[in-house]
């Protein structure tokens, strides 16, 4: 049924903008040689959605084998996601994105990027003979040059390139071109982009820094000062967010196994984890009612009943209604999730891929 | 999916929308690609200061060098330092051009100095004296670094400064309680604290009910030549109960809240606000923010612990910048911390126990001596 609409709807803008036909004729045709994909590359989680429908995610990290020992027992020269996790002792491992830009200077993170591109790239299995056309989210806020970082990283494995905000590849692929505002909780950043039917522009968009990982840190603190002879480490924290995060109240109790003085017990960590996790909401409430401050005065009501969370952020169980009410206090707020927030970012950055003319793709 | 999926916005303004967002999109990628040139000139920017430094570093040498030279000319029965100049080309190319120049400033350092790369002098290159190469390297380092954590050294004197006081109350709590009376006593608990952490050059902008205006403080800190300074406040949140540990450093800020405390903490001050809105982006810019940065955060880690110890639903707002007043003009590492928030009824409760107040002024003094051991500039390197 949808590709019915959707075919109708392409007839119509045809109709619509009377494009001439030998045109579009000829851009379908340059199109077919082309493999389209969409990049979200993150600082804990990279995805990647093609045109040939083969879609794949990794944990951002690389991981090279220390030593020729090393590399004889892994049997490769290079490790990407959680399989490098797992053999993290016997590689140097790199998660070369802090807060979602590329760690300019820092010993291998260039690399790994370029790395991260290459592996994800190879997983969407493209044709040989065929070119790639990409567009990579990026967090809204980074820099140009990180944008250039990223350009230079990605530019070895694809002939063209475009780069875009994380939290507008989502509006795109969500289709919420429009009064709307989306949240874009990452690993590093938080990024908040307002859109109102043009390109977001610098004042529509806000990047925070409490995110996934403050979680992870909050949660470590929090456990460590309850469970003080605990052995504990950050993958861990990150571990325990995973499986049970929450905000707000929850009935079941949230019980992990804990390495304390040596011996395996287990713990209820129920308010540790909702401490943890409730600490990136009130810098959002604050961003959320900054953003909707600046928007024409007669189009608030639209935006405020039209927030969306997206990333991984936004799997916290209770998240979104948690949210809705800490904005309450406001106005009335309606917040809700992406469908697939693992590929919301990725398979947005595909459908603008496709979307763009050709005429605007150069090589690079 | 269509590969030529123009469907329409749900505004029913139509395709137009999405091609003008398409456009947009490769016009911003287009102009990252002019971006290009930019960064190259910032590069070559850089690569100026980098030499600026090298010039600097190797001035302060010369300085260091020359000021050694009249003993060691004394030493050697008034003898001519010409007669000790390396015969390098580099000295060659720095030589005075005339004898009695040569006896009056000895080129001596300068052969030892100048570093080989850039610039590498030339025989037309102005002769550098003992006394220029003093201010050149004070004026170089000192702009864009300063010596105190150039060359790695201790917090020795710090202001501490106990918001509000007299006839300024601050904020007040609901069964009474006054920030200025909070911010005293959790001021002279710091203070007690650091000279145990071995600090022993403590200034107090006020160490009774007194009013002091901000600027006094600011003055008095900078005639102190203090290596830091920290403000300590109570937070009040008129619109809600929620107990928010925050700390600021200067900057500039969008947010309304932090400006609306930034405006209250500010009263008594010469300025409004809007006075100085351009003087504060300026400097935001133009500041080493990170060290007061990192200290904040340093402090801010230890207070947050401390308070959610005492209340467990404290909220961590974490750092921010802030338009502050009182952290105006101030070039070492300068914090605000509103260590808890009046408004909510638990933390009014704790602000008043003498014991309480000791933790959150150990809390402080924790951050502090975390941020002296780390090092800043390791940190801003990481």
């Amino acid at each position: 049924m949808k590709g019915n609409d959707e075919s109708q709807e392409y007839q119509d803008s045809v109709q619509d903008n009377e494009q001439p036909q030998e045109e579009e004729q000829a851009q379908m045709k340059e199109k077919d040689k082309v493999l389209y994909v969409g990049i979200d590359l993150g600082t804990s989680r990279s995805a990647i959605s093609s045109g040939n429908g083969n879609r794949e995610w990794i944990e951002s990290y690389v991981g090279w084998p220390k030593d020729f020992i090393a590399e004889k027992v892994l049997g490769k020269p290079v490790l990407f996601g959680n399989e490098a996790l797992e053999n993290r002792l016997s590689l140097d491992v790199c998660r070369p994105l802090d807060r979602g830009v590329i760690r300019k200077g820092i010993e291998g993170s260039e690399k790994a990027v370029k790395e991260i591109i290459r592996h994800l790239i190879e997983q969407v299995h493209p044709d040989s003979n065929c070119s790639i056309n990409a567009v990579v989210g990026v967090p809204a806020e980074s820099l140009n040059s990180n944008k250039l970082a990223i350009k230079d990283a990605v530019s070895g494995y694809v002939n063209s390139l475009m780069v875009v905000s994380e939290p507008f590849t989502i509006a795109y692929g969500a289709d919420l071109l429009n009064h709307s505002l989306v949240i874009d909780i990452g690993a590093g950043t938080t990024d908040f982009c307002v859109m109102h039917g043009m390109i977001p522009s610098e004042d529509d968009q806000k990047t925070l820094f409490t995110a996934g990982d403050y979680i992870d840190e909050q949660l470590l603190n929090g456990l460590l000062q309850k469970f003080p002879g605990c052995k504990l480490n950050a993958y861990m924290a990150r571990q325990f967010k995973e499986a049970h995060s929450f905000v707000g109240a929850l009935d079941e109790p949230v019980v992990v196994e804990l390495s304390v003085n040596g011996k395996l017990v287990r713990q209820d960590i129920k308010e540790e984890m909702r401490r943890a996790c409730e600490s990136i909401v009130p810098p959002m409430v604050e961003t959320v009612i900054e953003l909707v401050a600046k928007v024409e005065p007669e189009f608030q009501e639209k935006v405020k009943k039209n927030i969306v969370l997206g990333g991984g952020g936004s799997l916290i169980r209770g998240l979104s209604s948690y949210l809705e009410n800490q904005l309450g206090e406001y106005g009335n707020y309606y917040v809700r999730c992406v469908s697939d927030p693992l590929f919301g970012g990725a398979d947005g950055a595909l459908k603008l891929a496709q979307d763009m003319p050709a005429r605007y793709w150069e090589s690079l | 999916m269509s590969p030529m999926n123009f469907r329409k916005l749900a505004d029913g303004r139509g395709e137009d929308a999405r091609s003008r967002i398409l456009r947009g999109i490769y016009e911003e990628n287009q102009a990252l690609g002019d971006f290009t040139g930019t960064l190259k000139k910032k590069s070559a920017r850089g690569a100026a200061w980098q030499a600026r430094q090298w010039i600097s570093i190797g001035a302060l040498l010369i300085a260091l060098v020359g000021l050694a030279t009249p003993v060691f000319v004394n030493r050697n029965g008034g003898e001519t330092a010409a007669a000790v100049t390396a015969p390098t080309p580099q000295a060659k190319a720095v030589a005075p051009a005339t004898a009695g120049e040569a006896a009056a400033e000895p080129p001596v350092a300068v052969t030892t100095a100048v570093p080989a790369t850039p610039p590498a002098p030339t025989a037309t290159t102005p002769r550098v004296r003992v006394a220029n190469a003093r201010e050149v390297a004070g004026l170089e380092i000192l702009d864009d670094l300063p010596l105190s954590q150039m060359l790695d050294l201790g917090i020795r004197r710090i202001v501490v400064d106990a918001g509000h006081g007299g006839s300024d109350k601050g904020a007040v709590g609901k069964d009474g309680t006054m920030e200025k009376d909070v911010t005293l006593a959790i001021a002279l608990k710091l203070r007690d604290q650091l000279k145990e952490q071995g600090i022993a050059d403590i200034i107090m902008t006020r160490t009774d009910d007194s009013t002091v205006a901000l600027h006094e403080r600011v003055d008095l800190a900078k005639a102190a030549k203090a290596d830091m300074f920290i403000s300590i406040h109570v937070n009040s949140l008129p619109r809600s109960s929620k107990n928010v540990v925050e700390t600021f450093y200067f900057g500039p800020s969008k947010d309304q809240r932090t400006l609306e405390l930034a405006d209250q903490e500010n009263k008594g001050s010469k300025y409004g606000l809007s006075d100085f809105t351009e003087i504060v982006a300026r400097l935001g810019k133009a500041m080493k923010l990170q060290e007061s940065k990192k200290l904040a955060e340093a402090i801010q880690r230890d207070l947050y612990r401390s308070g959610r110890e005492l209340d467990p639903d404290a909220i961590d707002t974490g750092v921010k910048r802030a338009p502050f007043v009182v952290l105006l003009g101030l070039d070492v590492p300068s914090v605000l911390a509103e260590v808890s928030c009046m408004s909510s009824e638990k933390a009014e409760r704790y602000l008043n126990s003498e014991e309480d107040q000791g933790r959150i002024a150990a809390a402080i003094a924790s951050g502090v001596m975390r941020y002296q051991n780390k090092g800043a500039v390791k940190n801003e390197r990481e």
